[in-house]
């Protein structure tokens, strides 16, 4: 089933158009990743299918125009974890993984109990449930990432929409953010991910997308998306490549200079 | 199913009631002395009139100067708790953003035009206009430059330029009883008001404390930024339009009643915050109650201190929070900047 459906989408910003005409679909238990250089647009695009950024085009959530529905019911249906993992206020882990129930709520009630089972559950997917009542400030890179995640996963929305969620982790907590969005997709959830590392791109989701200064200019499996004309065209870089336990990995080695060609 | 979570609540509702009572202790207090001391039998037979001469002090004198100060109290420690929320700065107050210095300067305009003789209203709604414009400017600043520190410094400026937009009317003052007149908005203070005043100010401040009280899932979700609380269905526009609003009302309604008190909006969500935490939302109406409690004892200081005159409130809130200011500018420069 697909859950979300985005046709030529176009976002202008100060003047520039950003992302150009860019189509994607994402179906239930699917995690798609986008991947570029910087500066293609991926940010951008992401926040226009969270409905934070004027766009072109169409949206549609589960066979609903993005525009036409409701400011909390959007809130429900997609979850959004953007870049960076902030918090400005000291708050303890639970008070923070909480705030993804935000949309449930009732105004004036405090949380029910499916809203404490949403953020306990999160809390346990993420294995953070021991770090309950630290305070944030508190909390190493991954610990945060985790956290950030389980307040994303509390809203239990079938759309999960997240910014470079490994940007800044260490290999360990890298491979333990994808494990659990790859696990989360399993359950059924629909996921597109903005990634930097093509590896774990190649190895943990179903289709990549590659972007370059707005456009698209692959999509498809790691074979095809990941192919060496691919990344010369839009990260001029050549890449050592190779399988291990029948998953495929790609090392970027060497920058290519203006007029080289991306064969190895 | 953990039992932190509850745990939490019952706190968040000890610490309330432990305000609540607080509060109404020192209003007691503030009813029963005075130069003249009064037992709780004699407020009580002037209240309901036994007696003309009780009557007279504690329905003109005291009752008035209590209620105001809780109601002023209440409005500046709110306001501090909802600006600090969202503009996510724990050094935002009224008084330090120039939104008290503001109101004051539309209130002594107010006076220096006339204004206040056309109508009661003329004064409180000049207040409120001066508090709208200041509030409504410091938070387009912040959407253009989050940097904290930044809009500190440009509520500072727009502090001092009130003060001195409001030292020039006090300067051109046409008559000697005029400028005695407007020097109180420069220091507050909760002396020779009545019941009217507070009637005056109460609806002002009751729809402000409204849109104050009910922003606090918005201000929750901006700890996680703009974005993620657009995300999760909080419209900012309307968010900022009532925490300003409601501001405001507040501090409008409030300095128009007993002039420029300073620093209460600060120093109350940060007496809370080791016992609530920093959750925004959970602060409001604590902070309401811990700046009613926080002026009522400061009225009574300002009362019961022996001076040759009596002390100005806003001099005294001044004088005891400047210095905490400056401690939390140092403390927090690092995470700051």
């Amino acid at each position: 089933m697909t859950l979300l459906d985005a046709e030529r989408i176009s976002v202008d910003l100060g003047g520039r158009t950003v992302v150009k005409q860019v189509s994607l679909r994402v179906a239930a238990g699917q995690l798609l990743a986008l991947i570029g250089p910087n500066g293609a647009g991926k940010t951008t695009l992401l926040a226009a299918l969270a409905g934070l950024r004027r766009f072109r085009g169409t949206v549609r959530l589960q066979g609903r125009a993005l525009a036409a529905l409701g400011r909390r019911e959007r809130a429900r249906a997609l979850a959004y974890l953007p870049q960076g993992h902030t918090a400005h206020w000291p708050l303890t882990v639970r008070r923070l993984v909480e705030l993804g129930r935000l949309p449930h709520l009732a105004p004036w009630r405090s949380p029910a109990a499916a809203d404490r089972l949403a953020v306990e559950e999160a809390m346990q997917r993420t294995d953070i449930a021991e770090l309950a009542e630290r305070s944030f400030d508190t909390l190493s890179g991954g610990e945060r990432a985790r956290v950030m995640l389980a307040r994303v996963l509390a809203v239990e929305a079938p759309l999960v929409l997240a910014d470079e969620p490994v940007a800044s982790l260490d290999p360990y907590h890298q491979l333990r953010v994808m494990e659990l969005l790859r696990d989360y997709a399993d359950s059924g959830a629909a996921l597109v991910v903005v990634l930097h590392d093509l590896t774990l791109a190649a190895r943990f989701c179903d289709e990549l997308l590659l972007l370059r200064e707005g456009s698209l200019v692959a999509r498809g499996s790691a074979d095809e998306v990941l192919s060496a004309a691919h990344l010369a065209e839009a990260y001029r870089v050549t890449a050592l490549r190779g399988a291990h336990e029948d998953q495929r990995y790609v090392l970027p080695w060497r920058r290519l200079v203006a007029g080289e060609s991306g064969e190895t | 199913m953990s039992r932190a979570p509850d745990a939490d609540l019952r706190r968040g509702r000890r610490v309330v009631a432990v305000l609540a009572v607080l509060a109404a202790g020192l209003a007691l207090a503030g009813l029963l002395l005075g130069p003249l001391p009064l037992s709780p039998w004699q407020v009580l037979t002037g209240l309901i009139g036994g007696d003309e001469r009780l009557a007279l002090i504690v329905w003109e004198i005291r009752l008035p100067r209590v209620l105001l100060g809780l109601m002023v109290g209440a409005s500046l420690g709110l306001s501090g708790a909802a600006l600090q929320g969202l503009l996510r700065n724990p050094l935002a107050e009224p008084g330090i953003l120039g939104v008290t210095a503001s109101a004051g300067l539309g209130a002594v305009l107010a006076l220096y035009f006339g204004l206040a003789q056309i109508s009661a209203w003329a004064l409180p709604v000049c207040a409120l206009g001066g508090a709208l414009l200041a509030t409504t400017g410091l938070a387009l600043l912040a959407i253009r430059d989050p940097n904290p520190l930044g809009l500190i410094l440009a509520g500072l400026a727009v502090s001092s330029l009130a003060v001195a937009l409001t030292s020039l009317a006090l300067n051109l003052a046409p008559n000697p009883l005029a400028l005695s007149e407007m020097v109180l908005w420069l220091l507050g203070s909760l002396r020779d008001r009545g019941l009217d005043d507070a009637a005056l100010a109460a609806p002002f401040m009751v729809v402000g404390w409204a849109l104050l009280l009910s922003a606090g899932r918005g201000l929750d979700a901006l700890t996680l930024g703009e974005e993620a609380a657009r995300s999760l269905g909080i419209g900012l526009g309307a968010l900022r339009a009532q925490i300003i609003g409601g501001t405001a009302l507040a501090v409008g309604a409030a300095t128009a009643a007993t002039g420029a008190i300073g620093f209460v909006g600060l120093i109350a969500p940060h007496l809370l915050r080791p016992w609530l935490g920093h959750q925004p939302g959970r602060l409001l109406l604590p902070s309401a109650l811990a700046g009613a409690a926080l002026l009522a004892a400061a009225d009574l200081l300002v009362r019961l201190v022996p001076t040759r005159q009596e002390l100005m409130l806003g001099v005294v809130t001044a004088l005891l929070g400047a210095p905490f200011f400056l401690h939390l500018l140092l403390r927090g420069r690092r995470t700051l900047s």
